[in-house]
C-alpha cells in the first residue's frame, strides 16, 4: 500500500504541476499606462471600426483643399457667403457621434483656409444676433463701431453633408466590417442647385471579437 | 513656378514618346518586374532640397519628390510618375502613380508639403491620405495646395500604414 | 475630479498666502540687527514642522499599508465613500456595485445602473452609464487575457469581462436610443437603435436574423421625425413584416408612446456539467398589455412590438457553447477514463496482484481523474436582471404639453387594469413627444451582481494584474 501511497502523491503532484503551466499567463501590467500625447491625425492607442479622430481630420483637409480649387468660389469679386453647421449635416449611420464635431472642424479649417475669399455666417446664433440688434434698435445700445445693415447677411451656400454606413458581419468568424463613407455638397440656397459635390470619404474597417463574445 | 511646369511639361513629353513606342510594340502578358535598387541608388536631381542648418547633419531631402519614411518601404514602392499642375484657382496639384514592386497587397498613406520659394511652408501639412496597392500594380495619390500662386515646391512624404 | 481640483487650488492658495508674508518679513528682518536668540528660535520651529510634516507622511503611509493590506489596491472605504458623496441617495447602492466590482463586472453594473437611474427620471446619470456601458460593448476583444481565460479548459468561462449576450447589448443601446429621443437628437437615437438590432444578428443561425422589430420600427420613427418619409417607410416595414400586428404609424404623428412590462429572461446553467447556459421560463407577470391615457377622452392600445425573452431564447447556439461542451466533454471523458483506470486497478490490488503495472495504473487513472476534476466547465450566467419582457408601442397626433405631463399608462391583464402609473419619460424636445413607462420600474434592485461566482470573483479580485486594471477604473469614475 505505501507504494500506491507514493504513485497517488506522485500522480497529484504532476497533475498539479501541469495545471498550473496550462493556462499561460501574460506577465501583468503592473504599472498601468501613463497619459500619452498622440497625433490626433494617427491611428491612436484604441481603434475599431467606425469613424475616428484621424478621419475627422483627414476629412476636413480633403473638403478644404477641393474646395479651395474651385475658382468659381474663392476667387469671385464678392467673396460667397457659406454657412457650415451642424444643422445639414446627417448622420444615418450606425455609428453614435456628435455631428458638431465634424462641422466644427470643417468649418474651423475652411474658415482658416479661406483667409477672407469665403464669408461665414452663422445661423446657430440667430437669437442672439436677433436680441441685439433689437437692443440697438431700440437704443439701449448704441450701434457700435461697424454700423447697422438692414438685414442679417443672407446665404449663398450651405455645405450639407450625410454620413451613411454599411454594416457586415460573419457569424462564423466573428468578423464585423463597417463601410462608412461621408459625403460633403455645396448648396445654392437660392436655386438648390449643387455646384460641387465633394469625392466621398470612405473607410471600410474590419475587426472580429474574441470567440467568447460570439 | 517655372521649374514645376518645365518637369511638368518634359514629363508630359515622356510620356507621350512612351505610349507612342508603346503603340508600336506593347509588352502584353507580363508581370511586372522591379529594380528597386536603381531607384534607391540614383543621384539627387540637383533641384532645390531642404538642408539641415549644419550641412551634413542630415540627408538632404529633395523637395518636388517623393520621399519614403521607412526603409522596408524603399524595397517594395517605385514612384512611377510625379506631376505638378496648376489648378484653376491657381493652387497646385501634385499627382503621384505608385508601383507596388511586391506580390502582396500593401497600404501606404502618403502627405503633402507645400512651400514658397524660400521653403517655407505657405499652409499645414496635409492630413495622411491612406492609398491601397494591389500586388504588382499601381495607384494614384493626388493631393491639392490651399497656397495659390505663392506655392513654388512641394514634398511628398511616404510611410506604412 | 472637480472636487479634488478645487482643493488641490485651495491648497495652492493657502501655501500662496503663506509663501508671500514669509518672504516679506524676511526681507524687511534683513537689515535689523541679527537676532541670535531669535533665529534659534525659528530654525527650532521649521525643524519642528519638518518632524510633524514627516511624522503625518509616516502615518498616511502607515494608513495605506494597512489598508493595503485589508484591501490590497482598494478601493478603500473612503474612497468609496468619497465616490458616493456626490451620488443621488436611490442609485447608491449600485454606484457602489459599480465602484467596487471593477472592470469585469463594468458593462453589467452600468447597465443595471442607467435602467435604475432611468427609472427613476436621473437621466444625466442613465445616460452617463449607458455610455459607459456601449464604449466597453464597442470595445474589440481581441488577445484579451480575460477572454482567453474564459476559453482555458481549466478555468470557468465567468472569467471573462462581462459584454452580456446580444439581447443584452441590444438593450443597453435600446435605452440609450430611447434618451437620445428625450433629448430631441434623432441622429444619434437612430444610430442606437440601429446598432441594437444589429446586435441581433451575431446569431450564426441565419434563420432567426434581424427580427428584432421594435429597433426598426424606432429606426424608421426617427426618420419620420426628421421628415424623411421614404428611409421611414422602408424601416417600418421591415419592423412590421417582423411583427404581425405592429403597424406604421399615421403621417401626422407625433407622439411616441413605449411601455414596457413582464420579466426579464433568466439565465441559468443546465447539462450534466453545468456547461450550458439556459434561459429559465420567465415569472408570469400580473400585465399582460399596457393602454395609454391622455386626458379623459383619448386612450391608445400599445402593440406589443418586440419580446426580450423571444430575442434571448431564439438566437441559435454562441459559439462559446462549442468551447464548454468541448470543456464538459473533456472532462466527462478524462473524468470517466480516470475512474475506470483507478477502479480496475484497485480491484486487481485488492485481489493482491501488487505489481509495479497496477500501481503505474491506478496512479495514472487518478492523475487524470484530477485534471477532470480541475476543469471548468460552468457556463458564464451573469445576467441584466432588471429588464422587461414586453415591448410595446403607440402613436398619436401631437398632444400639448399638459396632456402630456397628465398622461397615464394602464397595466392590464386582459380588459381589467392592474396598475396605472404616470409615464417616467415624458418630453418634447424635438420634432417629435416621447412617453416611456415601465410597469416594474419601482421594483427593488439587488444590489448584487445576478448570477455572479462570488468565489471565482473574489479570486480574480486577488490577483495583481486585476487590482492594478480596477485601480485605473476607479480612476476613470471619479474623472465625471
Amino acid at each position: 500500500m505505501k507504494g500506491s501511497a507514493k504513485h497517488v502523491i506522485l500522480a497529484w503532484a504532476t497533475a498539479t504541476c501541469v495545471i498550473a503551466v496550462g493556462p499561460a499567463e501574460a506577465r501583468p501590467k503592473k504599472s498601468g499606462t501613463q497619459a500619452t500625447e498622440l497625433d490626433p491625425g494617427g491611428r491612436g492607442a484604441i481603434s475599431g471600426i467606425g469613424i475616428e479622430s484621424r478621419d475627422i481630420d483627414a476629412m476636413a483637409d480633403q473638403v478644404v483643399r477641393e474646395l479651395m480649387s474651385r475658382p468659381d468660389f474663392i476667387a469671385s469679386a464678392v467673396p460667397p457667403r457659406i454657412v457650415v453647421d451642424s444643422a445639414a449635416f446627417y448622420n444615418d449611420s450606425s455609428q453614435r457621434i456628435d455631428r458638431n464635431m465634424i462641422t466644427d472642424a470643417l468649418r474651423a479649417s475652411l474658415n482658416r483656409a479661406a483667409n477672407g475669399r469665403i464669408r461665414f455666417i452663422s445661423r446657430e446664433t440667430m437669437a442672439l444676433i436677433q436680441q441685439e440688434r433689437e437692443l440697438k434698435r431700440t437704443g439701449v445700445a448704441d450701434v457700435g463701431t461697424r454700423g447697422m445693415t438692414a438685414g442679417v447677411a443672407g446665404l449663398d451656400f450651405r455645405l450639407v453633408g450625410r454620413m451613411t454606413s454599411l454594416d457586415n458581419r460573419d457569424g462564423r468568424s466573428g468578423l464585423t466590417q463597417r463601410r462608412t463613407q461621408v459625403l460633403f455638397e455645396l448648396v445654392d440656397m437660392e436655386t438648390g442647385e449643387i455646384p460641387w459635390t465633394g469625392q466621398p470619404y470612405v473607410i471600410l474597417r474590419a475587426s472580429g471579437d474574441d470567440v467568447v463574445y460570439r | 513656378m517655372p521649374n514645376v511646369t518645365r518637369s511638368c511639361a518634359l514629363a508630359a513629353l515622356l510620356l507621350t514618346s512612351l505610349l507612342a513606342t508603346a503603340s508600336v510594340e506593347s509588352r502584353e502578358n507580363r508581370v511586372l518586374k522591379c529594380k528597386t535598387s536603381v531607384a534607391r541608388g540614383a543621384k539627387s536631381t540637383g533641384g532645390p532640397a531642404l538642408v539641415a542648418n549644419i550641412p551634413r547633419a542630415m540627408t538632404p531631402i529633395d523637395l518636388n519628390a517623393v520621399q519614403m519614411t521607412d526603409k522596408a518601404l524603399t524595397r517594395k514602392v517605385v514612384i512611377e510618375g510625379l506631376w505638378a499642375q496648376r489648378t484653376e484657382a491657381d493652387t497646385l496639384l501634385i499627382t503621384a502613380r505608385l508601383v507596388n514592386c511586391t506580390k502582396k497587397p500593401l497600404v501606404v498613406q502618403a502627405r503633402s508639403n507645400f512651400m514658397d520659394a524660400a521653403q517655407i511652408p505657405t499652409e499645414p501639412v496635409s492630413a495622411w491620405k491612406t492609398i491601397f496597392l494591389p500586388p504588382r500594380a499601381t495607384s494614384v495619390y493626388q493631393e491639392r495646395s490651399i497656397g495659390m500662386g505663392q506655392v513654388a515646391a512641394y514634398l511628398v512624404e511616404l510611410r506604412t500604414e | 475630479m472637480s472636487k479634488f481640483k478645487s482643493s488641490r487650488w485651495m491648497a495652492a492658495a493657502l501655501l500662496a498666502t503663506i509663501a508671500v508674508p514669509t518672504i516679506g518679513a524676511a526681507q524687511d528682518a534683513a537689515p535689523v540687527v541679527e537676532d541670535k536668540a531669535a533665529a534659534k528660535a525659528a530654525k527650532a520651529a521649521a525643524k519642528a514642522a519638518e518632524k510633524e510634516r514627516r511624522a503625518q507622511e509616516a502615518a498616511e503611509r502607515k494608513r495605506l499599508a494597512a489598508l493595503r493590506r485589508q484591501y490590497g489596491e482598494g478601493p478603500y472605504p473612503d474612497e468609496i465613500d468619497a465616490y458616493l458623496a456626490d451620488k443621488p441617495e436611490a442609485l447608491k447602492p449600485l454606484y457602489r456595485t459599480l465602484f467596487t466590482g471593477g472592470e469585469r463586472n463594468a458593462v453589467l453594473n452600468f447597465q443595471r445602473l442607467g435602467l435604475a437611474a432611468m427609472d427613476r427620471g436621473l437621466w444625466s446619470d442613465a445616460e452617463r452609464s449607458f455610455d459607459a456601458a456601449l464604449t466597453r460593448i464597442e470595445a474589440v476583444y481581441a488577445k484579451n487575457k480575460q477572454a482567453e481565460a474564459a476559453r482555458d479548459t481549466f478555468r470557468k468561462e465567468a472569467n471573462k469581462d462581462f459584454k452580456g449576450e446580444p439581447y443584452e447589448r441590444a438593450m443597453a443601446y435600446y435605452y440609450r436610443g430611447l434618451l437620445y429621443l428625450r433629448a430631441g437628437d434623432y441622429d444619434n437615437a437612430r444610430a442606437s437603435f440601429r446598432t441594437a438590432e444589429y446586435q441581433d444578428t451575431i446569431s450564426e443561425a441565419e434563420e432567426f436574423k434581424s427580427d428584432f422589430a421594435v429597433m426598426n420600427y424606432l429606426v424608421g420613427w426617427t426618420y419620420h421625425c426628421q421628415n424623411q418619409p421614404s428611409m421611414a417607410e422602408e424601416a417600418f416595414g421591415f419592423a412590421t413584416e417582423a411583427q404581425p400586428g405592429l403597424t406604421a404609424p399615421g403621417s401626422d404623428d407625433r407622439l411616441l408612446m413605449v411601455a414596457e412590462y413582464g420579466h426579464s429572461p433568466m439565465k441559468a446553467r443546465a447539462g450534466a456539467q453545468s456547461e450550458k447556459m439556459i434561459f429559465e421560463a420567465s415569472p408570469q407577470s400580473a400585465e399582460t398589455a399596457a393602454r395609454f391615457e391622455l386626458g379623459d377622452t383619448a386612450a391608445f392600445d400599445a402593440v406589443p412590438a418586440s419580446s426580450v425573452y423571444y430575442q434571448a431564447t431564439t438566437r441559435g447556439g454562441r459559439a462559446i457553447d462549442a468551447i464548454l461542451n468541448g470543456k464538459a466533454e473533456f472532462k466527462a471523458t478524462t473524468g470517466a477514463v480516470g475512474d475506470a483506470l483507478t477502479t480496475s486497478s484497485l480491484v486487481s490490488m485488492a485481489s493482491g496482484n501488487l505489481d509495479s503495472g497496477t500501481l503505474g495504473l491506478a496512479g495514472a487513472g487518478m492523475l487524470l481523474s484530477l485534471f477532470a476534476s480541475a476543469a471548468k466547465t460552468e457556463a458564464d450566467i451573469r445576467m441584466w436582471d432588471t429588464l422587461p419582457d414586453m415591448i410595446t408601442v403607440a402613436t398619436a397626433k401631437a398632444a400639448d404639453p399638459g396632456k402630456l405631463k397628465a398622461a397615464r399608462v394602464d397595466y392590464l391583464t386582459g380588459t381589467e387594469t392592474v396598475a396605472t402609473k404616470a409615464p417616467i419619460m415624458a418630453a418634447a424636445n424635438g420634432s417629435c413627444a416621447i412617453l416611456w413607462s415601465r410597469s416594474r420600474a419601482e421594483d427593488a434592485v439587488s444590489a448584487d451582481v445576478p448570477g455572479e461566482d462570488s468565489a471565482l470573483a473574489a479570486k480574480i479580485a486577488r490577483r495583481k494584474d486585476i487590482q492594478q486594471r480596477d485601480k485605473a477604473f476607479r480612476v476613470s469614475l471619479l474623472g465625471h
